[in-house]
Formats: structure tokens, sequence, C-alpha cells
């Protein structure tokens, strides 16, 4: 298994960052991201929780070819919490597709900064997992580097998100 | 999780659609009482969310029979996560909520 954790700092207060975070997709950053559904959601004890399907379209490498054929749409499973009085959104999501073979799960926390409460720490931890392929260490390092390169692309959105939503009416 | 390079970016598009296309008008009307819920009721404390309950159960019912349809367990996407007792309990610790 690949552990990979990334922190990063927005400089907008938390509340102006999760109604970006609710509103991140469709961006150019993130082109792949298809559809994203509710499957269920509740309030309880003041905690939204969600639980969504995220539909994603991915140009397939050749090894990923060779094993599914040509699949060019996935799925994964996102679990969040809103709690909006401790200021804390947690999204936790896991592929349902490729599975068992490769586990692809990624946890979120966005937080106010401890140092300043009017920006927004960013904490990201991808755990990649491939199991019984062949070089599949390869294969989790190929993985972790392009969540990576995707996480980057991630946070852009935001910023770009929150600008867009600045335009449009004041947060 | 990756992008798609073939495609160009869609930059024109402001909203996405529903994975599955018999869905996509209920969750056009669920995302925009969501939203406006959100940030006019949830961020303001307050929590009750009726006036979209009606759409959410259509629009839920929906992604659900879409699953299954397309062969997504829903069971599988809930075991996939906090299956355990023990991933559990920090998330749902709201002992320093107020």
């Amino acid at each position: 298994m690949k552990i990979w954790t990334v922190q990063h700092t927005f400089n907008y207060p938390w509340e102006t960052v999760v109604q970006a975070a609710w509103n991140k997709y469709p961006n150019p950053m993130n082109t792949a991201v298809l559809g994203i559904d509710v499957i269920d959601r509740q309030v309880i004890n003041g905690e939204l929780h969600s639980h969504r399907l995220v539909t994603t379209r991915w140009t397939l490498p050749n090894w990923a070819c060779a094993l599914m054929g040509p699949i060019s749409t996935f799925y994964a499973s996102e679990y969040s919490k809103v709690n909006r009085d401790r200021r804390q959104l947690k999204l936790d999501s896991q592929n349902l597709s490729l599975g068992p073979f490769v586990i692809v799960r990624e946890k979120l926390t966005y937080k106010p900064h401890p140092d300043d409460p009017q920006k927004t720490l960013l904490k990201q931890t991808a755990y990649v997992t491939v199991e019984g392929l062949p070089c599949s260490g390869y294969i989790e390092n190929i993985l972790t580097s392009k969540i990576s390169g995707n996480a980057a692309k991630g946070r852009q959105a935001i910023e770009w998100v929150i600008e867009k939503l600045q335009h449009k009416q004041p947060l | 999780m990756d992008d798609n390079n073939s495609s160009p970016a869609p930059t024109k598009v402001d909203r996405l659609n529903s994975f599955h296309p018999d869905c996509d008008e209920l969750k056009q009307q669920y995302d925009e009482c969501f939203n406006v819920w959100f940030t006019e009721h949830y961020m303001n404390g307050h929590y009750n969310n009726e006036g979209c309950n009606k759409v959410f159960e259509l629009y839920t019912d929906c992604v659900k029979r879409g699953m299954k349809e397309y062969g997504l367990q829903y069971e599988q996407t809930t075991a996939s996560h906090l299956g355990t007792n023990k991933e559990k309990t920090p998330l749902t610790d709201t002992e320093n909520s107020k």
C-alpha cells in the first residue's frame, strides 16, 4: 500500500471554502468528473451526512486496458460530513470500479487553520492498494502520482469556484 | 480521477448530469433546492430540510434504481466506507459541537 498526504492552506474562511467544495464540479481543471449523485443524505445532531456516487471517465493506461477491457467510466462512493458548529468538512471516498484489484481511498478534511481562523486548512490523504496484479508496486506508484497531480488540480478548482461564486454573489 | 485528454475542457458547462439519464431532471431540481437550503439555512444553523424532502425521495429512488440497473450495488457503496465502528467514532463524535 502506498500512502500519500498533503496539506494546503486556502486564504478564505472555512464557510467560503465549504460552499465552493459543494459546487466544485464541473470545473475546467478536473474534467474527468462527469457526474455526482446523491444516494443518501440526512442531518444527524446538526451534522450533514451525505453519501454520493461519483462518476468519472478516465483515459486508461495500457495495463488497465489489458485487465479491464475498453471500459472508460468508473464509479466511486463518497461519504461526507459537515459539522457547522465545529467548522469541519470531512470526505472519504473509495473506488467501486476496478475492485478488488485496485483500491484507492481518499480522505479530505477542511477545517479552519489553527494559526488563522480566517484561513482554511485542507488535509488530504490517499491510500492506494493494488493486489493480485503483476507489477503491483509499479501500478501503485503510477496511481499515486496521478492522485497527486489531480489533487493539485482539485485545489486550483476550489480557488476557481470561489472566484466564480464571489462574482455571482458575495459570500 | 484522471482527466480524459481527448475531451475539451467543458468551460461552458455549469452543472453536472446525473450518472443515469432518467434521473437527470430530478437531480437538477434537487441540487437547486439543496444548494439554496445549504447556503441560506444549514450554514445559518437551521437544519430542517423538509422543503426538499419530496424531490429528494424521488431523486434518490431514481438513483438507487439506476445503480441497480448498472450493476452498482448500494450495499457495496455503504460497506466500503467507514465500515467499522472504530472508524466511525471520530467522525460521529459531536461532544464538542456546541
